[in-house]
């Protein structure tokens, strides 16, 4: 199955391309005197103690912040199912994040065993809000708990070998084109987020969703939700974001 | 002991990162159903008590060229598959015993709608059952016939639960 080995292998790389990157920005800000270092405390203080940053300190919108999913990217080109996604939130003194997800999901998969085929090209919608549990807001990494309410409005297809009656012979087609399904879920999501450069972040999100409705067509459940995954009443994901704050 | 972020905060990154490899990338169950074969449940009632029977006689039930059970005796339940595409499905039931036979034929009229699980699941069609007609043959002599078909539950899915009951005139 392509999806799994091509997220792994994706994941593993991007994963060792960014790590440099970010212990040379942690290196770099340890020595611009942002960070208060344990050496420099033995000896005589000539500049004052930075003082520490508390939410009260800060505007109530302390800033804005756009980003995409890069993973998803990559699989929308080069899997069976994927999608593209934009994000944008809200910062509110650094501790809530009122979040907006919009995205469109892709799938075209045929299954080897059964040779069935399902395709869908829809938009979905996430709304929701992270809690950042870092204390040392200075630093603008951050450790995230949020929860997020998708809703997608979409139609699939559903094609698969013509069936034979055993008894009667008759040929049964089984190709259906324009079904229509909704969907609506709850994420619960845990993400880590690391400057980088800047205004740039990279970060980690992982998600449990649980479906909480879902309208289907009389033949049957739509095998993929765009912006949920493969239908079930739960499953389990991961997003790589790409994120700069404005 | 403190815990810096600053300084645990790139490893941290990368260890969500790793996830994947632990499967967490994307991952669901599929749920394929146990009980994948679409089949009409048959019971057999008394026209006379009202009360389940068994069999009294052989029964052999036909569809086309296709002999779909064959001599079964002593049973109060049976299941049969329904067509497809076909509006009707014509049965013939052949009752038996050592010195006669009978045959009543059964219609069965239903709707059929394509059903789908998953990718990974076998397809299927769905019926729901919009009539049921027999045309018995004579009820003189010593065989047990058909005397009349009620529609319990019409949707024929996957589902064992009872669908006709056919109620014997048995003498």
């Amino acid at each position: 199955m392509i999806y799994p080995k091509t997220f792994v292998s994706i994941s593993i790389l991007i994963s060792l391309l960014l790590c440099p990157c970010q212990v040379w920005s942690q290196s770099n800000g340890s020595t611009s005197g942002t960070q208060p270092d344990a050496e420099r405390q033995r000896g005589i203080q000539f500049e004052g103690k930075t003082q520490e940053a508390s939410p009260d300190s800060l505007h109530l919108i302390h800033g804005f912040s756009v980003g995409f999913d890069g993973v998803g990217l990559i699989m929308y080109g080069v899997a069976n199912y994927g999608q593209i996604e934009a994000m944008a939130r809200l910062n509110l003194k650094e501790k809530i994040f009122p979040t907006l997800e919009i995205g469109l999901g892709h799938s075209n998969h045929t299954d080897d065993a059964t040779s069935l085929h399902f395709a869908t090209d829809a938009p979905y919608v996430r709304i929701g809000c992270d809690y950042n549990f870092n204390k040392d807001i200075l630093s603008r990494n951050r450790i995230f708990g949020g929860l997020r309410y998708g809703y997608t409005n979409f139609k699939y297809d559903i094609d698969g070998p013509d069936m034979t009656d055993p008894v009667w012979g008759d040929v049964a087609p089984y190709h259906f084109t324009h079904l229509k399904g909704k969907a609506s879920w709850i994420e619960l999501v845990f993400g880590l987020e690391a400057k980088i450069w800047r205004d740039l972040h990279i970060g980690w999100t992982a998600r449990y969703r649980r479906r909480i409705s879902q309208t289907k067509d009389d033949i049957g459940q739509a095998w993929y939700i765009p912006g949920f995954g493969k239908n079930d009443s739960h499953n389990f994901g991961a997003t790589f974001n790409i994120i700069f704050d404005i | 002991m403190k815990f810096s972020t600053s300084r645990h905060f790139a490893p941290l990154v990368l260890l969500v990162g790793l996830l994947p490899l632990l499967g967490l990338g994307s991952c669901s169950s599929t749920d394929c159903p146990l009980q994948n074969t679409v089949s009409c449940h048959y019971s057999i009632y008394s026209s006379a008590t009202g009360s389940l029977l068994s069999l009294p006689d052989s029964l052999t039930v036909r569809a086309a060229d296709t002999t779909l059970l064959n001599r079964i005796h002593g049973v109060s339940t049976f299941s049969l598959p329904m067509s497809y595409v076909r509006p009707a499905d014509t049965l013939y039931f052949r009752f038996a015993n050592a010195s006669a036979s009978r045959t009543d034929t059964v219609v069965i009229s239903h709707t059929n709608t394509a059903h789908f699980v998953s990718l990974d699941c076998g397809t299927s069609y769905y019926h729901k059952i919009t009539g049921a007609n027999v045309k018995a043959a004579s009820t003189s002599g010593s065989l047990c016939t058909i005397d009349s078909i009620v529609v319990v539950n019409p949707d024929v899915t996957y589902d064992l639960s009872e669908n006709l009951r056919l109620y014997l005139h048995t003498n």
